[in-house]
């Protein structure tokens, strides 16, 4: 009988006389699986009952619980914020940086021109005295500067200066 | 309600004013036969629920991007059989266990459950299945509970015809050994 090849592992035996093909050795396990069969009829029961039960009106109330999950959703209008655009929040940093640092160095500028009038004043202050009037001012300073008490002046003398010194400048 | 075809369902989907009348005909057509596909492998009654909420309301968000390719059935059973497979995983991760452990905490579930009234035949089924791994049982729920080619079959898992045959072949003589030998108890 000649044998022809079919799919990567079946090995067919043509049958001349009607010209069908059968797999390798189907006759040979053809009678156990239909034992089997049998078998398992006479031991299994309806095929749809198959024991399990569900709780009354079930399938009523799965229904309409699948419909509000699913056509009754109503799909919310899709919004779009301003603040989750990622450039509006890096414009507003950057405006934010620049305003800060434009009033920083205006202060500043601000603080020079205060300090820079006070000295210009006090200089005009001095322009308006009279330059007599200052000496003695000055001359007065120096004075009092250098007044000191007599116990001081003494003490002062004897800690520096030896008695033969002092006798013979005196 | 009467039911409606597939392609009536989708080309009422496609249009604005109809789309939600289509789906309201999509869930009354599938709700069930979706719940108890997913029912069978997850056990328990309120973990169905929940599955198959999020079920149809991923058909919903998708049934937009759906390929007519495919028929709609398998495709909406697809999406059941992998959210049951995610939550079936979430449980395992969640109680750290292995899925063979998670099939032996759901027979015990099953044991235990009061949503499940099924005689001492239907019981011992249920655990005989529930001994599967997780795709034989997946395919044999298919198969035998829900009566579906193998071609439907292998559009949902993404398997070969081939293999799937052999996959339940072997659920079927794994089940006979188990209710023949009596091996369970309960």
């Amino acid at each position: 009988m000649p044998v022809a090849r079919f799919g990567r592992k079946q090995k067919i035996v043509m049958k001349n006389k009607d010209g069908f093909l059968v797999p390798d050795g189907y006759f040979d396990s053809l009678e156990s699986r239909i034992e089997a069969q049998i078998a398992l009829a006479d031991y299994l029961p309806e095929r749809e009952s198959s024991g399990f039960k569900v709780p009354d009106h079930y399938f009523e109330s799965l229904e309409t619980r699948i419909l509000a999950q699913t056509v009754q959703v109503v799909a919310a209008p899709k919004q779009i914020r301003l603040w989750h655009r990622d450039w509006v929040k890096y414009a507003s940093a950057a405006c934010f940086v620049l305003l800060t640092a434009t009033g920083l160095f205006f202060n500043h500028q601000q603080t020079l021109q205060n300090n820079r009038y006070a000295e210009i004043s006090n200089e005009s202050l001095l322009y308006d005295i009279d330059e007599n009037t200052i000496m003695e001012h000055l001359q007065e300073e120096q004075t009092a500067t250098r007044t000191v008490s007599d116990a001081a002046m003494e003490e002062y003398l004897i800690n520096h200066y030896s008695a033969n010194e002092l006798t013979n400048n005196l | 309600m009467k039911q409606v075809d597939d392609a009536e369902i989708l080309l009422k989907f496609s249009v604005e004013k109809t789309k939600n009348e289509a789906f309201r005909l999509l869930l009354n057509k599938y709700q069930q036969k979706i719940y108890w596909h997913i029912r069978r492998l997850v056990i328990d009654h309120d973990d169905a629920d929940d599955v198959v909420q999020e079920t149809f309301i991923k058909v919903w968000k998708n049934l937009a991007n759906f390929r007519s390719d495919a028929q709609l059935y398998t495709w909406i059973y697809r999406i059941a059989t992998n959210e049951s497979i995610t939550f079936l995983n979430k449980q395992k991760q969640k109680n750290n266990i292995s899925l063979d452990e998670v099939n032996t905490e759901l027979s015990d579930s099953l044991a235990a459950s009061s949503h499940f009234d099924g005689d001492k035949v239907q019981r011992k089924l249920q655990q005989a299945i529930l001994s599967l791994p997780e795709k034989q049982r997946i395919i044999f729920n298919m198969k035998y509970f829900d009566d579906m080619k193998y071609d439907e079959i292998s559009e949902v898992l993404g398997t070969s015809v081939g293999a799937l045959k052999a996959s339940y072949h072997i659920a079927v003589k794994k089940i006979e050994s188990i209710l023949t030998n009596d091996e369970l108890s309960y």
